[in-house]
């Protein structure tokens, strides 16, 4: 097994809210105690709905934000409490792709000066035109164009947009890389098309990725390990295939069930959730799920389940997650029937026709 | 009375128009039905028409920008040129309604959630404000808002992004609309949310019979909830057909990549083969099909626009080379 990269011990963050104007203090706790261990080469996935508390969790394990208790550890050494030149070099180590192409580059810096500002600060040995020749392979590594470097962030459409903020984050060659919803804010063929192009990049630079998002089949294609997080705790973890094949949360089971496939004719049993997430200001005792679980019993209002091992590396945090699948039965999504034959041969056409225009 | 077979709702006819000062049209010969109790979807990426299209149908681009260059739009047995904003405008809100994607900028931040919503009822009921409130009321009970009563004095900021979309559903729909039109109404909501909705805007539905044009880009979505898909590429409706059709036996190239573009949830996890290139701009439109300049199969004749054609039924397709797998193969 490939060792830990980076981990997660025990994490919170607790954000204060309110208190104006006479009104109550309250305590998000956004993230609130959370355990994991990235390996060296995965791609690892953190998957939930708004306000699971994923983007902090993001942010925390590469020390954009200073942890409320616990500690991040980036290859054996705690990072919670780096300071200047060591949090500097962290830096160089981990970087971060974000969701929004169009307001995280800064409009008025040509792309070569965005990819190359990192550059400045973290090899301020190399000379004007060595950084120059350097952004110009870091261009070409993420399909475009040397030339680009002149032109300004709104030549550009969603998909090379981030493609740069991928270059950005690629010029001071990180050993990990964590994107935040790095493809949902593009159109379905663009998506595509960085996903790939995301894959390509992880083995060329030899790259540990961590993926927040919140589609699950853009994670399930892209993630080896999932960790599925709900009010700032992981309820379930494991191998892209458990998680999405024999989920053994019932949130995931539900999560799962949600996601309309683009199949037709698919007639499947939703299990609807009642209501909506909770307050994270305000968590339900016991199971923080209970209170929207259909399988919920009188128990898991009192009693707050811990995450446990089900199935070899795959863990749940329910009480009755076997009771659950063995009730219920493992798969969520069955296989869907095949297309016509003749859409069949269309769609192998199509493939080998963009494999030979690519090649 | 019996009906017989499903009553046209919305017919429109070759409808074509650009933005002035630019050459070409931004949506080109579209012809859609949408009959009642049906929904039907138009599918489609950024800039390729979709948006636009339901907006000419209510009324809302600006007619100062706006140059019709054809189509006509036939509404519940009236025919109403596209040019004619102020009578589509009139049936705006009324016998047709829209909801969008984002329900936080849709929603006037400063009003009260009663008080858009009997504006609504008013400016098309001539009722009075009693009257007014008691049809919002009805309306956020029928969209499932608890505590219905009390959320007419809420602002929008006090309801989550799943609540505020029922708000703007129950607005759209507080004067029994014949067609509602929504606007990629779940794309910026979470899942289990999303089936929430879904399921909300198909019992609505079933209820009172209304159709639906929704729009959208992701397939998903479609299947779920389309009778009819039509899906466009650059303003023009490259592939149109029943939900089955689409899904099971798709023809145009485009649908082809678009469909091979979306990661599964199910199958193994190959490598994506997507749609290259990126949309051509309005000022560098090819001529012909105006997806030859990213199809992997374009030859010298797709220089000529290829017709909307049958393939079998009403399953119709824009590409010279449909059926794929025949055409090509055979040279």
């Amino acid at each position: 097994m490939a060792e830990t990269i980076l981990e997660a011990v025990d994490l919170k963050k607790h954000f204060r809210s309110g208190g104006g104007l006479g009104r109550p203090v309250r305590t998000v706790r956004a993230v609130d105690g959370v355990s994991l261990q990235v390996r060296r080469g995965e791609t690892f996935a953190i998957v939930g709905e708004s306000g699971c508390g994923k983007s902090t969790l993001a942010r925390l394990l590469m020390r954009l934000l200073d942890p409320t208790a616990g500690d991040a550890v980036f290859e054996g050494r705690s990072i919670a409490a780096l300071k200047g030149r060591e949090l500097r070099a962290l830096r160089r180590e981990m970087q971060f792709v974000f969701q929004d192409p169009f307001s995280s580059l800064n409009p008025r810096m040509t792309v070569g000066k965005l990819i190359g500002e990192p550059l400045e600060v973290h090899a301020p040995e190399l000379s004007a035109a060595e950084r120059r020749a350097k952004v110009a392979e870091l261009l070409g590594r993420v399909g475009l164009r040397p030339e680009h470097a002149g032109r300004y962030p709104h030549e550009f459409s969603g998909g090379q947009r981030q493609r740069i903020g991928i270059a950005r984050a690629l010029a001071t060659g990180p050993r990990v890389l964590i994107g935040d919803e790095p493809v949902s804010a593009l159109d379905v063929s663009v998506q595509a098309q960085v996903i790939n192009r995301l894959h390509d990049l992880k083995s060329e630079f030899d790259l540990t990725l961590v993926i927040i998002a919140h589609d699950l089949a853009v994670i399930r294609h892209m993630s080896d390990r999932v960790a599925v997080m709900y009010l700032g705790q992981i309820v379930e973890l494991g191998t892209a295939d458990q998680v999405f094949e024999t989920p053994r949360h019932p949130y995931t089971r539900a999560l799962l069930s949600a996601v309309p496939e683009p199949v037709h004719g698919r007639s499947r049993e939703r299990i609807a959730l009642k209501g909506e997430t909770p307050s994270p200001s305000n968590p339900p005792a016991g199971c923080r799920f209970h209170t929207r679980c259909p399988f919920a019993r009188p128990d898991c209002a009192t009693r707050a389940p811990v995450l446990r091992e089900i199935a070899g590396g795959q863990s749940a945090a329910c009480h009755y997650s076997e009771e659950i699948t063995a009730e219920h039965g493992e798969k969520v999504h069955p296989e869907p029937p095949p297309r016509s034959a003749g859409a069949e041969r269309r769609f192998a056409l199509y493939a080998e026709a963009i494999a030979d225009r690519q090649a | 009375m019996t009906e017989a077979k499903p009553q046209s709702l919305v017919e429109v006819s070759d409808l074509s128009f650009g933005f002035k000062g630019q050459g070409v049209d931004l949506v080109d010969g579209v012809s859609l039905t949408l009959n009642r109790n049906e929904t039907l979807c138009i599918v489609g990426e950024s800039g390729c028409g979709k948006s636009v299209t339901a907006l000419s149908l209510m009324g809302l681009l600006p007619p100062d920008a706006t140059r019709i260059t054809s189509g006509s739009i036939t509404f519940e047995g009236e025919a109403i040129p596209a040019d004619d904003f102020r009578r589509l405008a009139k049936l705006r809100g009324d016998r047709m309604a829209m909801i969008f994607q984002e329900p936080m900028t849709s929603l006037n931040p400063a009003f009260r959630i009663g008080d858009q919503l009997t504006e609504a009822v008013q400016a098309h009921r001539g009722c009075g404000k009693a009257e007014a409130r008691n049809r919002a009321l009805l309306a956020l009970e029928q969209v499932g808002i608890p505590a219905a009563q009390q959320r007419l004095d809420e602002y929008p900021h006090q309801l989550s992004g799943g609540m505020r979309q029922r708000v703007m559903i129950a607005m759209a729909l507080v004067n029994d609309p014949a067609v509602l039109i929504a606007d990629e109404p779940t794309t910026a909501l979470d899942v289990t949310v999303q089936a929430q909705i879904l399921d909300l805007i198909a019992s609505l539905q079933d209820r009172s019979g209304m159709g639906t044009i929704m729009i959208t880009h992701d397939l998903g979505v479609v299947a779920q909830v389309a009778t009819t898909v039509a899906v466009m590429y650059a303003g023009r409706i490259v592939e149109i057909g029943t939900a089955q059709e689409i899904f099971d036996d798709p023809q145009h190239p485009y649908t082809i990549g678009l469909m091979s573009s979306v990661p599964r949830l199910t199958g193994p996890r190959t490598r994506l083969s997507t749609v290259p290139g990126l949309v051509p701009t309005p000022d560098r439109m090819p001529p012909g099909c105006r997806f030859s300049s990213r199809c992997p199969f374009a030859r010298p004749v797709c220089a000529t626009q290829p017709p909307l054609d049958p393939v079998a039924g009403g399953h119709r397709v824009a590409c010279h080379f449909a059926p794929l797998e025949t055409r090509l193969e055979a040279g």
